[in-house]
């Protein structure tokens, strides 16, 4: 009954009751689609890189460890030996490694010198692997695989070949002219930075570089890479390698033997604590996205007490009549806090509802332009409580309004004021 | 010859404010009853009390001292709640105008009562036969926003009569109306008494209406208050 003139009275006020209802469901969509977008950026930073136990590099600081080795950003300071890599691969704590060599950039985009392990053990977003959209994995010294997102954007195809620029910066003086590249293979879309490296072998990295021992091409001493073979080169060294141990809990065992090592000064970090710490730097811009929702949520919740004190008056007939037809100024009261919280309720419900269809709608596009991933999953348990919190303090909130009223169909009575 | 009664009033004085000491209560009646079955026509000049004395016989005010028994029930001594559920079962409710809610239809509007008070079953031949020697047959799907005062009036009896009340209080249900419409009115709804026989309590200042009924209550006079100041 109450439900039945409820629900006919917000129809008769289709307009400001439709208003009040937009604007919570705009703040639902906002706060969840905030809270979703945090979580989908947080969730896919830190798991930029998995299953990973210890990043190793030469000792620096480990935020650059992480961010020249996972992010390709900032640069290395010192490369390791590569004898020091090979020696602790076969430390028995170790289950497998993947060597990274940093130096060059092809167009901006950062050169990775690795080996096939990248392809058989490199994990992101928790057990994803590196899979190949088209074609195979580097073979031949000057073979290349390229990140989705560098394909992409540069229009390369299999087969294509490639000059890779000398140094970390686009604007490099020199160039591998010399020794072209061929693409071999482009990796699928991983929405991580991995997109946006060019993956060789270490054979490819050290062939390039032989005779630039001095920073600059030696015209006498430069490879032919027709006649090169893997025989002749030599790796001397890389920038770090990623470690995953035998069994997780030995990381800590290998991180400080490894941090302790006494042929050479390393460091070795966690990704995952690291990444987060990292993550938590950047806390003030989910501060501010989520006082910027919890406004618009307390606007939603002020236009509805606004809505309905404002119709109270119009309404205290309609009261009169209710009243005159057996209902106590319990029962008004209980009428109006129903529909404030109907209203709430259904705006809610309408915010979800458009919070999954914009997921759905702009979620492919965010995955392929930010490289930001939000599962459509249900609502988590934050979020119910968040939802049901609404909820509370719509009901809550429409007791203003009906309190109002109360009074009023108590001094009113039967006599009808206007 | 107690239980014949439908409305009696007992040293009633009623006041809005807590009666201070220099300030008379509006209403102050020594006693006066109505049988069951009986129509009244109760009139006075506006502003002597007689919305407030409506109020009193509806439940919806509590005298200030005295005793008021409508159909039975001590209304003074019941909790407000228990008459408001009186009032919504027994008793039918006339407004001078404006007596419908504006987002329900007409038939809507004539169900309220019967929805909102459970008990009674809302069967539809009543409603026909209401409709019907109400004249609004033809309306009952219509947007109450488009009927004439009249008709609204008309639907309004309606409403107050479908729940077959014991007592039907009026007031002023035709100061709103043109001449036409109100013995329009007037007939429709003195028919259906005729035919149901309630108890009809009808508050009027257009003293040409008492004729008709016959007994006719000038509240001045019943107030003792009022009385005293002449
Ligand atoms: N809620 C209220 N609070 C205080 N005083 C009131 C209230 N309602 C009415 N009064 C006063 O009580 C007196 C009687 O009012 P009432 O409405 O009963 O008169 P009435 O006889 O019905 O007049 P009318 O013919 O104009 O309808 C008036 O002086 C009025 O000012
Ligand atoms: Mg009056």
């Amino acid at each position: 009954m109450i439900h039945f003139i409820t629900l006919k009275s917000i129809k008769n006020r289709k307009f400001t009751a439709g208003l009040c209802m937009a604007s919570i469901a705009l703040s639902v969509v906002l706060f969840l689609g905030v809270e979703r977008l945090r979580k989908g950026a947080r969730d896919g930073f830190t798991n930029t890189i998995s299953k990973t136990d210890l990043i190793v590099g030469a000792r620096s600081g480990p935020l650059n460890l992480l961010l020249y080795t996972v992010f390709h950003m900032g640069s290395p300071t010192n490369n390791i030996h590569y004898s020091t890599y090979q020696k602790l691969k076969k430390n028995p704590m170790v289950g497998w490694t993947i060597p990274i060599s940093l130096g060059d950039n092809y167009k901006g985009y950062r050169v990775v010198g690795t080996n096939e392990d990248f392809f058989k053990y490199y994990k992101y977003r928790g057990d994803e692997s590196i899979k190949l959209k088209e074609g195979k994995p580097f073979k031949g010294i000057f073979d290349v695989v390229l990140g989705s997102q560098v394909a992409k954007e540069l229009g390369h195809k299999l087969g294509d070949r490639i000059i890779i620029s000398h140094g970390l910066s686009k604007n490099a003086l020199y160039k591998h002219n010399e020794s072209p590249f061929k693409i071999t293979g482009i990796l699928d879309q991983t929405s991580t930075p991995v997109d946006r490296g060019v993956y060789v072998s270490l054979y490819g990295i050290e062939a390039i570089h032989i005779g630039w021992e001095t920073g600059a091409p030696n015209e006498d001493k430069l490879v032919n890479p027709e006649t090169i073979t893997k025989d002749d080169i030599k790796i001397a060294q890389i920038t770090s390698f990623l470690v995953g141990a035998k069994n997780r809990i030995l990381t800590l065992r290998l991180g400080r033997y490894i941090g302790t090592y006494e042929d050479e000064a390393l460091l070795a970090i966690i990704p995952g604590m690291a990444l987060q710490q990292l993550w938590k730097t950047m806390g003030y811009v989910e501060q501010t996205l989520f006082l910027v929702s919890l406004c618009v949520l307390v606007v939603g919740l002020l236009g509805i007490i606004i809505s309905l004190y404002t119709s109270i008056n119009e309404r205290r007939r309609e009261m009169a009549i209710l009243r005159s037809l057996g209902a106590g100024p319990a029962s008004i009261l209980g009428l109006l806090v129903y529909e404030s919280g109907l209203l709430v309720f259904l705006g809610s419900l309408l915010g979800v509802a458009s919070l999954y269809g914009c997921l759905f709608l702009i979620g492919p596009f965010l995955e392929s332009e930010f490289s930001l991933f939000i599962p459509p999953q249900l609502p988590d348990v934050k979020e119910l409580i968040f939802l049901f919190s609404i909820l509370i303090v719509g009901f809550i909130v429409g007791f203003i309004p009906a309190i109002k009223a109360y009074k009023n169909s108590l001094q009113d009575g039967l006599t009808i004021k206007i | 010859m107690e239980s014949q009664s439908s409305l009696e009033f007992k040293k009633l004085k009623f006041s809005y404010k807590s009666p201070s000491i220099d300030k008379k209560p509006i209403l102050e009646i020594d006693t006066f009853q109505v049988m069951k079955g009986e129509k009244v026509f109760l009139y006075g000049p506006s502003g002597c009390g007689k919305s407030t004395l409506l109020n009193l016989v509806a439940g919806v005010l509590k005298p200030t001292e005295g005793s008021i028994r409508v159909l039975g029930h001590d209304f003074d001594l019941l909790s407000s709640s228990k008459k408001d559920q009186i009032r919504g079962e027994k008793i039918g409710y006339i407004f001078q105008s404006f007596n419908l809610i504006p987002y329900l239809s007409v038939k809507e509007n004539i169900l309220l009562p019967l929805w909102m008070n459970k008990k009674k079953d809302t069967s539809s031949d009543n409603l026909d036969g209401i409709l019907k020697s109400l004249n609004i047959e033809e309306l009952q799907d219509s947007e109450v926003v488009n009927l004439s005062i009249g008709q609204q009036q008309r639907v309004a009896a309606a409403r107050a009569l479908v729940g077959e009340p014991q007592l039907v209080i009026a007031d002023e249900p035709t100061s709103s109306l043109d001449k036409k419409n109100t013995l329009e009115f007037m007939e429709l709804l003195l028919k259906k008494w005729e035919e149901k026989r309630f108890t009809l309590l009808f508050v009027s200042h257009d003293e040409t209406l008492a004729d008709f009924f016959e007994k006719k209550v000038s509240l001045e006079e019943l107030n003792v208050r009022s009385g005293k100041e002449q």
